[in-house]
């Protein structure tokens, strides 16, 4: 099973929405996906259809199935408490490694959405990554949290060798002067993936709908190819 | 151009669990959002509150039984089927 982690320390900047859509790209594509909510907001948790589950819950591990393609683990609301538990441990950072991932079996990708900290859930989440997925978007605030990311995923790395990242330009306003600039700067950063989501109402309207957003084309093959990545 | 694929949508819809039931919202449900009669009732979803018309609360949560949804995701899908027919 392949693990990919979506991340940023900057909130808002569409992880949720690119989670959902990569999944719905894997499962269109044949694979069987596990999407794992560690956001307490659980806003993919609610974009699968469901309700945060509780933190005991939680912990047993009984992934909700959407389809015979598609479940999801239910993020808690009590995530903090979790934190706490999870602090007082001697290896904190293995916790999912230790506690959640043998009992998610039988999946060709797993699909994690991160919350926008730098909790220890999070750490955890990179700690069994193989690809984590930076999504930013074409603006100031995005290149402050990049670089942060850059030293947290450098530190990362000395636990999980494995362990790749990307960026990944999310919203992106091609027709913008201001905009334009950043996503030349963007695409000169070490570790670009070359992938620009475009900024579409469609999103929106897909997601109040509770469906992923890739039956159009335009939005489509940007996933396509961010899926081609692993 | 970019188009959007219908018979891809009900795919997703499958895969991601949300499929289309085959189960259309009834005349009356749809007119509820488009004739805006009396206003009696109402639903709140996050910033949006759609009101009902007296009398149409119950019918509105039989289909959203049917459909495994509740009343407040009923509605609000409807009004988005609404748009999409409307386009």
């Amino acid at each position: 099973m392949k693990i990919i982690v979506v991340a940023n320390r900057k909130g808002g900047t569409g992880k949720t929405t690119v989670a959902y859509n990569l999944g719905a790209s894997y499962a269109l594509a044949g694979s069987r996906v596990c999407y794992l909510d560690l956001d307490s907001q659980a806003n993919l948790t609610q974009l699968c259809g469901q309700t945060p589950t509780t933190l005991d819950s939680f912990k047993a591990v009984q992934p909700v199935a959407l389809s015979p393609m598609v479940s999801i683990l239910p993020a808690t609301k009590q995530f903090a408490q979790l934190e706490d538990e999870i602090n007082r441990l001697i290896d904190r950072n293995a916790y999912l490694k230790a506690e959640i991932m043998p009992h998610l079996v039988g999946f060709d990708y797993l699909i994690i959405d991160t919350a926008p900290s730098l909790s220890i859930l999070n750490i955890n989440a990179l700690c069994i990554a193989d690809m984590v997925h930076v999504v930013v978007n074409a603006d100031s605030f995005s290149f402050m949290g990049l670089a942060e990311m850059r030293t947290i995923l450098g530190q990362v790395k000395s636990i999980n060798q494995r362990m790749e990242w990307r960026i990944v330009l999310n919203a992106a306003h091609k027709n913008r002067n201001m905009t334009g600039a950043a996503i030349d700067a963007l695409r000169k950063e070490h570790g670009f993936s070359g992938i620009e989501i475009p900024n579409r109402q469609h999103f929106a309207d897909s997601n109040a709908r509770k469906r992923p957003a890739i039956d159009l084309d335009e939005i489509r093959e940007p996933f396509r190819a961010l899926a081609a990545i692993v | 151009m970019s188009k959007k694929d219908g018979g891809l949508s009900d795919a997703l819809g499958y895969i991601m669990g949300t499929p289309s039931d085959g189960v259309e919202p009834s005349p009356t449900a749809l007119n509820t959002v488009e004739q805006r009669p009396t206003m009696s009732d109402s639903v709140e979803h996050s910033r949006l509150s759609f009101r009902l018309p007296e009398g149409k609360r119950q019918e509105l949560e039989r289909i959203a039984a049917r459909r495994g949804m509740n009343l407040s995701n009923l509605v609000r899908s409807i009004v988005f089927e609404y748009l999409e027919k409307g386009r």
